[in-house]
């Protein structure tokens, strides 16, 4: 093809409305006789509700409902439905009322919902319900929660046990037992809080006389909504329209399906009126829910040469006092199964124990699980090389898998799709110009500074995936994509696509693959998501999926439009169909491309449909559905460079080197746009960012003053390239981008800010590397 | 959280242990506190308005005592709830004679939770520790102008407590208290003074450089513009 815009840096046509205020987000919608809910939280961790006292708060004015979780029951709304039970782990799936009934297991438990005919007005009231607790003792750390005597928070999940899950390859003990070196560390994953910069939102409009729902909300997945809403609201799935429209991030927080979701849909039918929810950012804290949180006790086997031989580990994490939508998938199938990272590691085994705490719950945030086991991975590899005297750079190139291109199996049994681990380790130490690099510190060492460096090397599983395989990993639901491309009679194009893009740009980069394929202009066409009404079914955008399953279904539809304008162009040309042949939006008869029928001119005939070939329906339009053979597992090495205050304790990122491969690129801007929020958002993880509760269940850091988020202006530029490595599992050879970043970076950074300390003897460090805690590893 | 200090009352014990029981002494005293009644023997209830950090709102309260030794020595226990969330404490309140004068000294610990607990918690400890400074200092003044109107036969003047702006300045110097010691401060001023001044200097100078430099890229771009249009 001539010139091809797949592959071009064209700016993302999302901006312009969301720069100049025109994107329209949930909570800019009003529809006429609108009346806002609020929601009563427990300010208790753990409580025995004693009794709630609305008729305060009902007789405030402007009041129009005060409802309690029996109410909601008594309205035949069910529980939350969790929708992802990994097999062979025993996983305990205890009651989870959209508002409490009974007892409040975290602080920020519904209680109560009060709805007003102003959002003020609402506020009033839910602060005038007296609820009474009768207190109970709280846990909120995963692994005192299974330990003898702690507080229970389930009576069907003894021992606050959700679920034990196993993974396993080849023999672990043997290889631990003839290894020549083992280390060991224990790490404790911090609890994270997405903050995604539009908190949650609902609003729905109930219509009695027809029993149908529409449902605005923040969601990442309006196709998985309206599936995990029909189960609990009792409004049969075809009478449910669930719209996301514009969504200001979401990075995992927006995939559950939340009880306000539901909330708003009791309400507005008992009121028979719309009803819009909107989260305060303090809520947000409380209400949406948190990242990561595993406690870790991990070691690895080596041999002298630093060849690994095997990784052995326990994790205990964190799910939260309920369980949300995917919250048992991220720290089993998400994390344990991709414990070999890039490496060769033949022997692997470990025991994940997910745990009910008194706190928010805990699901998906960017990474998903990947994080948690590439930290350890990595982690361990630099101990290797610390034990062994080696450079990190060399104990990393050991153990690489030797590059593939048609599938590599590892001891977790996953099959990687294609990799070359060594090219974008060399292309980041040639970027670093690493032996000079090493000269330097060295030189800054002998000044008396505190530099390091600090490696992360990952391969990551994305592209979620082969529906067959979801279903045998216990997720409820389908992997696959659709899509829908359609010609107007004026040659310009729709594509409908089940995936919900919310700030990743597809809206570009779909059109730019549309433009190429079908040589139509990239502003001709427009991509529409996020309504279930105007999309056909999808799954949603999580897992770096949007692009490498979506783009299938998109490129299996304009398969089929081109098969179709063909036989209507062999028509039109008066030649056989085998005789006409495609180019750059153009169908001529071989041989002669100067008398060509564009594609604008066939999707105007088969619009108007005066002359068709028979038995050929009219209208150039096709949909399709993409599955895709496996997932897809983009990789990259980065290298960071810290120094760190002797004084202070504070870490100062100086450099910062990313190589990243996610197969071929569609549009180079928004890749590298996706890699510096993840790198950045990683790091956060890695110097700032947790989310602490006290001994009592009470989340401490419930504000944006009490919750470090990264900030621009303590990062240095980023330098970023890539190596390309296409994947065969989807006609692009695209795999995903959206979480690389974020996998890779909180490792890159923790390495070196251990090696930097490393000439002070510092061995134990737990994230967030803030100052303080620098400071006071450093006193010894 | 831990709350302990201790606090001298210029007046013997049994008075300030009458005050102590006293609800209608304590709510004149305690800033914020609107409402304060005796429910039981030793039992009252009430309601206070409370101010952490960026929060205010409402506490309903209750307060027991018990293990009452008059005039030295009882256990308090509490109980609040609003919107903001809840406070549960316990403590003990001892009373020690000492020439003319009564120190007290007290003890407890408390558990907040909810917002208090999520947003407020980074001040809740000065919150608190101004909280009891001002009662104490109320309650010390109400029972010196008892005395006086005692010794004078006149009615006991009438103290107000403290209010909210009050209160909030209260916070605002304990604060100052922890991070300036007295001794050092006008120095810090002064120093603090001149870093202002010279930043302020600085903004006005940086200001002045971009203006001249996007004029200088507006002229370029104006020339530029005007070249394409001829050419």
């Amino acid at each position: 093809m001539a010139s091809r815009i797949f592959g071009s840096g064209i700016k993302r046509r999302e901006d312009p409305r969301l720069i100049t205020g025109q994107a329209k987000y949930t909570d800019d919608l009003t529809l006429p006789g609108m009346a806002y809910m609020v929601v009563v939280r427990s300010p208790h961790a753990h409580a025995r509700i004693q009794s709630i006292d609305t008729s305060m708060a009902a007789m405030m004015p402007g009041v129009l409902g005060v409802f309690t979780g029996q109410a909601m029951q008594a309205a035949g709304f069910g529980n939350i439905p969790c929708a992802w039970v990994v097999p062979g782990s025993n996983t305990k799936t205890p009651a989870y009322p959209p508002i409490a009934i009974e007892r409040v297991r975290y602080v920020g438990n519904a209680v109560a919902v009060v709805v007003a005919t102003d959002r003020y007005r609402a506020r009033d009231a839910a602060e005038a319900v007296r609820v009474e607790y009768e207190p109970l003792p709280a846990v909120a750390n995963p692994y005192q929660a299974v330990q003898a005597g702690a507080p229970q928070l389930h009576d069907d999940a003894p021992d606050n046990l959700c679920f034990h899950w196993q993974v396993s390859g080849g023999d672990v003990d043997a290889a631990f037992s003839s290894a020549e070196v083992v280390v060991k560390d224990k790490i404790i994953n911090q609890r994270l809080i997405p903050t995604a910069m539009e908190p949650r939102a609902a609003l729905a409009q109930y219509n009695s006389a027809m029993n149908e729902v529409t449902l605005w909300v923040t969601s990442q997945n309006p196709h998985i909504a309206r599936f995990l809403l029909s189960l609990d609201t009792g409004i049969p799935e075809h009478k449910i329209r669930v719209i996301a429209p514009e969504v200001g991030g979401g990075f995992g927080s927006k995939i559950p399906h939340y009880p306000e979701d539901a909330m708003v849909i009791f309400a507005a039918k008992m009121l028979n009126r719309p009803v819009k929810w909107t989260e305060t950012r303090s809520e947000n804290y409380l209400a949406t829910i948190h990242g990561r949180d595993h406690v870790q006790e991990v070691e690895m086997a080596a041999m002298s040469d630093g060849r690994i031989v095997g990784l052995r580990g326990k994790v205990w994490a964190n799910l939260g006092a309920y369980l949300s939508t995917a919250s048992t998938g991220v720290p089993t199938i998400l994390h344990g199964l991709m414990l070999s990272g890039c490496y060769d590691i033949p022997n692997i085994h470990e025991d994940v124990y997910g745990t009910f705490t008194n706190t928010t719950p805990v699901d998906a945030y960017r990474g998903a699980g990947r994080p948690e086991a590439t930290f350890i991975v990595e982690r361990l590899v630099d101990l290797v090389a610390q034990a062994l005297q080696m450079d990190p750079a060399e104990v990393r190139r050991k153990n690489f898998i030797s590059p593939f291109d048609n599938g590599h199996t590892v001891a977790t049994g996953l099959i990687y799709d294609t990799g070359n681990y060594h090219g974008a380790l060399d292309k980041a130490l040639a970027m670093a110009d690493y032996p000079a690099m090493r000269q330097r510190q060295t030189e800054r060492r002998a000044q008396g500074k505190l530099v390091g460096i600090g490696f992360c090397s990952y391969a990551e599983i994305c592209g979620l995936g082969p529906s067959q395989v979801a279903g045998a990993v216990g997720f409820g639901g389908g992997l696959w994509e659709s899509a829908i491309v359609r010609f107007y009679p004026s040659g310009k194009v729709n594509v409908m696509v089940g995936v919900s893009p919310h700030g990743q740009g597809e809206e570009t980069t779909f059109a730019q693959i549309v433009a190429d394929e079908l040589g139509v202009a990239v502003d001709d066409v427009e991509v529409l998501h996020g309504d279930t009404d105007q999309t056909p079914m999808g799954w949603g955008t999580y897992g770096s999926r949007t692009t490498a399953v979506g783009s299938g279904a998109m490129m299996a539809a304009i398969k089929k439009i081109k098969e179709k304008a063909k036989i209507v162009a062999a028509h039109l040309l008066e030649a056989a169909v085998e005789d006409i042949e495609y180019s750059d939006g153009k169908f001529y008869v071989k041989g002669s491309p100067g008398k060509a029928k564009t594609i604008q001119d066939i999707a105007l005939m088969a619009n108007v449909a005066w002359n068709m070939p028979a038995g050929v329906e009219p209208g150039l339009e096709a949909s399709a559905f993409f599955d895709p053979p496996n997932f897809v597992y983009p990789f990259g090495t980065h290298i960071a460079q810290v120094e760190v205050d002797r004084e202070t304790g504070a870490v100062s990122l100086q450099r910062y080197i990313a190589v990243d491969d996610c197969g071929r690129v569609i549009n180079p801007m928004i890749v590298q746009g996706q890699i510096h929020g993840g790198i950045v958002q990683g790091v956060g993880q890695a110097l700032w960012e947790e989310a602490v509760y006290d001994e009592n269940g009470q989340l401490l850091t419930g504000s944006m003053m009490d919750y470090a988020l990264p900030r621009a202006d303590t990062f240095p530029q980023f330098e970023l390239a890539m190596t390309e490595t296409p994947t065969n599992v989807n006609p692009l050879g695209v795999k995903g981008i959206g979480e690389t970043g974020t996998i890779a970076s909180t490792a890159a950074v923790y390495n070196a800010v251990m090696d930097a300390l490393a000439p002070l003897g510092v061995k134990e460090l737990n994230m967030p590397l803030t100052a303080e805690r620098v400071w006071r590893a450093m006193q010894g | 959280m831990k709350i302990e200090g201790s606090y001298t009352f210029q007046a013997p014990r049994d008075v300030v242990w009458q005050a102590l029981q006293d609800p209608d002494v304590l709510v004149k005293v305690m800033p914020g506190c609107e409402r304060l009644e005796a429910i039981g023997e030793h039992e009252y209830q009430g309601a206070m308005k409370i101010r952490v950090g960026p929060m205010q709102g409402a506490f309903d309260g209750k307060i027991a005592l018990a293990d009452l030794t008059p005039p030295e020595t009882y256990r308090m226990k509490v109980n609040g709830n609003g919107p903001l969330g809840f406070v549960n404490g316990e403590g003990q309140v001892r009373l020690e004679s000492q020439d003319g004068v009564t120190v007290m000294h007290y003890e407890g610990e408390a558990q907040v939770g909810g917002r208090v607990a999520s947003v407020g918690q980074r001040l809740l400890d000065s919150s608190a520790r101004a909280l009891t400074q001002q009662s104490l200092d109320g309650l010390n003044q109400q029972i010196l102008a008892r005395l006086q109107a005692q010794t004078v036969h006149a009615p006991p003047p009438v103290i107000e407590a403290p209010s909210q702006v009050e209160f909030a300045a209260g916070v605002a110097r304990n604060l100052l208290d922890e991070w300036l010691p007295a001794d050092k401060r006008p120095q810090l001023l002064t120093i603090g003074l001149a870093v202002l001044a010279s930043l302020f200097v600085l903004r006005i100078l940086d200001n002045w450089r971009i203006n001249r430099i996007a004029r200088k890229v507006a002229d370029e771009l104006w020339k530029k513009e005007v070249r394409a249009k001829k050419g």
